[in-house]
């Protein structure tokens, strides 16, 4: 089988309102990944060969100049530049409030570097500022909560944003996510990963899409962080988490709302609190913790859709999401996203009643799934590794097992959790006003 | 029948119109009784029934006679249609100000503070509110798509650069100084159905250099409900109907007519509308029956062109039985008037005339350096901010044009840094953010 051999390839960002350089050194690197912005707008990525770890400046010149799109958007760009003046493509004057909620669970050190990048987000001029809430998950040490410590010292500086630790003990990211938005007081939460890095534009350029009321949630461009070994370089090939350059409004009157997932995912979005909180979007029946692996984070924007509110994707608000450097851990992701997909569809099916999560099932399969099985039946140089096309493959007939049983294992939770608060409340005391509820949320104010 | 008149100077009258809708009504009174910021005494309301045929009356009489609404008159009319309604109320009032409210629209509690705060200056504006959905989870497709247009409208009137139009004009909450109302000549009773009146008065208050203003914190809470597919039909038929007058009374609107463009996706529609009656109802049975079975079995997406569809034919209908054919539609169409502005983006695009914001459909003939670039087509009235609008279009239409003016002049449309110099901007991803604080 005549599989392509692992390319080491250096990921990095060019901004061509700044000076380009002749040479770029790239010891060590076959290839090179490059975002191509201006004044920080995505407009293009490219992907482009080192030869001798050279690259020059003019090959990524010449790259841009021949990728059509990016051509549109720079002469398009260009005109309204000048016929506007530099704030052409400014955000809008008001923006409205937001906190970042990052839910951790025992990585201290993604955590500190997705701080890192956190502390170095700028809001529009005149915008307000904002708020972070770390989330730490059921933890089994204190890790998370002492380098949230260290930065609070930093947040003492004029200028940086709020920064909040928050503990949910119970287990799983849509708990995790609930937690945050009740904690946060934005009228906007933005959410990422702790193995992401946020780019310093972020926050502004993921809330300019709500200053209209009818948008419910907002995602981003999410970018490697870094290709260094073969199974980052895999999951790339697997299609990462990009959704594309070209900005997307998605609507339920035009667009299938099963297939929420083509919108983005829960590393790089935003949606408004009122809707988090009050709609409960995040149903904790699904994503990690639970079985089902993945799929909370599109069932929030499924949610949204029906409910006729629009989802925008805007691939100017980037992020760079540090992917896996070991093969293990990259089969249980492509395998979660596979379950969760389908635990999610069955989901919209066996509680909706939506129909169209069938057609959903269908059409994944048939572009995504039977494509890597094809590919790998054919021996076709872009192919898989089987064991990566097999994990995917089980995960399409585990998903909906794994959504009933993860319902199953939530109703007696419920269940076991309502009985034991009759127990212990006293006579008169309201579920909500339970002694136990406090227990489950702690929280250390900077 | 009627309260006797109120002799005390009030401070701002209030006009609602309203057709067999008793229980809305009383929703709206129970919000004015509620206002904050203003006595009560100092509110007048008029209550115009249009033909009422159920207990609205009773119900009127009942709040009158309870004192709670000291200013609380209603009138019982024939049906006339909600413009004649409007209209008497209007005379009929005594305060300076007049406030507009539709009967479903229910004002939330500083409602008539906040309309008094604006008129306060004494200058010559009408207070454009928002008359918010009133949104519930598990609303029907229906009302979550109306609830997105008028959202995506009352969004887009308080933008940045961006100046309220004859068409934000819209009488479910808005307020004016009664002699700006008294000197526009009024709602025109000629517009009986459904839609056109306000847009006909908005129009020509802002002919009179009356300003428009829109704040979204005049708010109003709107009860809207599915009127069903046959009262939908007849709504946009109406609408047709009021396209007519609107464009036979103002011919500068009628390029921003929706008659003025067809609807590729609904082409055939318009042709049934335009041909034989007897197809155009067997049409209508079945996609009427086809957008039921697309709604139960939760198909949006073809429910959503069966009901585009359907009001595509009602529109176009009501444009057939105003004009007669489409040889008089043709004629309606060739009638309207365009004027073509010239701009001059050598220095920039700069903010256009007022008089541009009030006729809102103009051909701009686009010149750079004394050469013209050509003519860009604005084919109605603008509801985005009007600068970035016209940037858009010349960056859509005539970008090579400009591109080759830039060329043969040596003007560079690109700012001089792009990519030159000597260092690469790694920019955000920078590797410091993983270093310890």
């Amino acid at each position: 089988m005549s599989q392509m051999k692992f390319q080491r390839t250096r990921v990095f960002d060019v901004d061509i309102a700044h000076p380009l350089p002749d040479i770029l050194e790239m010891q060590g690197y076959e290839y090179a990944h490059i975002l191509v912005r201006w004044e920080t707008r995505t407009l293009c990525t490219l992907h482009l060969p080192c030869p001798n770890g050279i690259l020059r400046g003019q090959a990524i010149r010449d790259a841009v100049a021949t990728d059509g799109y990016a051509g549109w958007l720079i002469s398009d760009r260009a005109i309204r530049r000048w016929l506007l003046g530099p704030d052409a493509l400014a955000s809008p004057a008001t923006q409205p409030s937001w906190s970042v909620i990052v839910c951790t669970r025992d990585r201290p050190v993604d955590l500190r570097r997705c701080l890192g990048a956190l502390m170095a987000l700028e809001s529009a001029p005149g915008g307000a500022c904002g708020e972070i809430v770390v989330v730490d998950n059921a933890p089994a040490t204190d890790a998370a909560e002492r380098v949230v410590l260290e930065y609070q010292a930093i947040v003492q500086q004029q200028g940086k944003p709020a920064l909040r630790y928050v503990r949910e003990e119970r287990p799983g990211l849509n708990w995790a996510r609930a937690c945050g938005a009740r904690a946060a007081s934005g009228e906007i939460v933005a959410y990422t990963d702790d193995d992401v890095v946020v780019d310093r534009h972020w926050i502004t350029r993921i809330l300019e899409p709500f200053a209209d009321g009818r948008v419910g949630a907002v995602t981003g461009l999410t970018m490697p962080f870094e290709i260094e070994t073969e199974s980052q370089w895999l999951f790339e090939r697997y299609g990462g988490f990009g959704r594309g350059l070209r900005r997307r409004v998605f609507d339920a009157n035009w667009f299938r709302a099963t297939d929420a997932g083509a919108a983005g995912a829960g590393a790089n979005m935003a949606l408004r609190r009122a809707l988090v909180v009050d709609g409960q979007l995040f149903e904790v029946e699904l994503d990690a913790g639970t079985v089902t692996r993945t799929g909370g984070d599109t069932y929030a924007m499924y949610r949204l859709l029906v409910e006729g509110y629009q989802v925008i994707y805007t691939p100017d608000a980037i992020v760079w999401h540090k992917h896996r450097r070991e093969y293990g851990p990259l089969r249980d992701t492509l395998y979660g996203y596979s379950v969760g997909g389908f635990a999610y569809l069955t989901r919209c099916l066996v509680s909706h009643g939506d129909l169209r999560a069938l057609g959903s099932m269908v059409t994944w399969i048939r572009t995504d799934h039977a494509r890597h099985l094809y590919r790998l039946l054919r021996r076709r140089p872009h192919a898989l590794p089987r064991d990566l096309v097999l994990a995917y493959w089980k995960g399409v007939f585990i998903g909906p097992f794994a959504y009933l049983r993860s319902r199953r294992t939530e109703r007696r939770h419920r269940a076991m959790d309502a009985a034991l608060r009759r127990t212990l409340a006293p006579p008169g005391l309201s579920g909500t006003d339970s002694p136990l509820q406090p227990e489950l949320h702690a929280e250390t104010s900077p | 029948m009627s309260a006797d008149r109120a002799v005390r100077p009030f401070a701002l009258s209030v006009v609602v119109p309203s057709y067999n809708r008793r229980a809305s009504v009383e929703m709206v009174l129970h919000g004015l009784a509620a206002q904050r910021g203003v006595q009560l005494a100092d509110i007048e309301i008029i209550v115009m029934l249009d033909g009422s045929t159920d207990d609205s009356a009773v119900m009127l009489d009942a709040w009158v006679r309870s004192g709670r609404l000291p200013g609380l008159r209603w009138h019982l009319r024939p049906n006339a249609g909600q413009a004649a309604a409007r209209d008497y109320g209007a005379r009929d009032a005594v305060a300076d100000v007049l406030l507009f409210l539709d009967d479903d629209v229910v004002p939330e509690p500083d409602l008539v503070a906040s309309h008094l705060a604006w008129h306060a200056s004494g200058t010559h504006i009408a207070v454009l509110g928002d008359c918010e959905i009133v949104r519930e989870p598990g609303n029907g497709w229906y009302l979550q798509n109306v609830w997105g247009w008028w959202e995506g409208r009352y969004a887009s009137r308080v933008l940045r650069g961006r100046r309220p139009c004859y068409l934000d004009f819209c009488a479910g909450n808005v307020s004016l100084r009664r002699t700006d109302y008294l000197a526009s000549g009024g709602f025109d009773p000629a517009f009986r159905g459904y839609g056109g009146e306000d847009y006909d008065l908005g129009y020509r208050l802002m002919q009179q250099g009356v300003h428009l203003v829109a704040d979204r914190r005049v708010r109003a809470m709107h009860y809207h409900a599915f009127p069903g597919y046959d009262r939908l039909r007849r709504i946009r038929r109406q609408e047709g109907h009021a396209d007519v007058v609107l464009g036979r009374k103002h011919l500068g609107l009628r390029a921003g007519l929706r008659l003025m463009k067809g609807d590729q996706e609904a082409d055939r529609m318009i042709r049934v509308a335009f041909t034989s009656a007897g197809l155009s109802v067997a049409e209508i049975r079945t996609r009427t029956v086809w957008a039921v079975l697309c709604a139960r079995l939760g198909a949006r997406m073809r429910w959503s062109t069966q009901l585009n569809m359907l009001l595509t034919y009602a529109y176009w209908r009501g444009l057939y039985e105003s004009l007669g054919s489409w040889q008089a539609l043709e004629e309606f169409r060739a009638g309207a008037i365009v004027p073509i502005h010239t701009v001059d983006i050598s220095g920039g695009i700069d903010e256009p005339p007022s008089d541009f914001w009030v006729n809102g459909p103009s051909d701009l003939r686009v010149v750079v350096g004394g050469d013209e670039l050509g003519i860009v087509r604005i084919p109605g009235p603008v509801l985005s901010p009007l600068r970035a609008t016209l940037a858009d279009r010349v960056a859509d239409s005539l970008a090579g044009p400009l591109w080759m003016w830039a060329d043969r002049t040596g003007t560079s449309l690109l700012p001089s840094s792009s990519w030159t110099g000597a260092t690469v901007a790694t920019a955000t991803r920078s590797t410091d953010a993983t270093a310890a604080p």
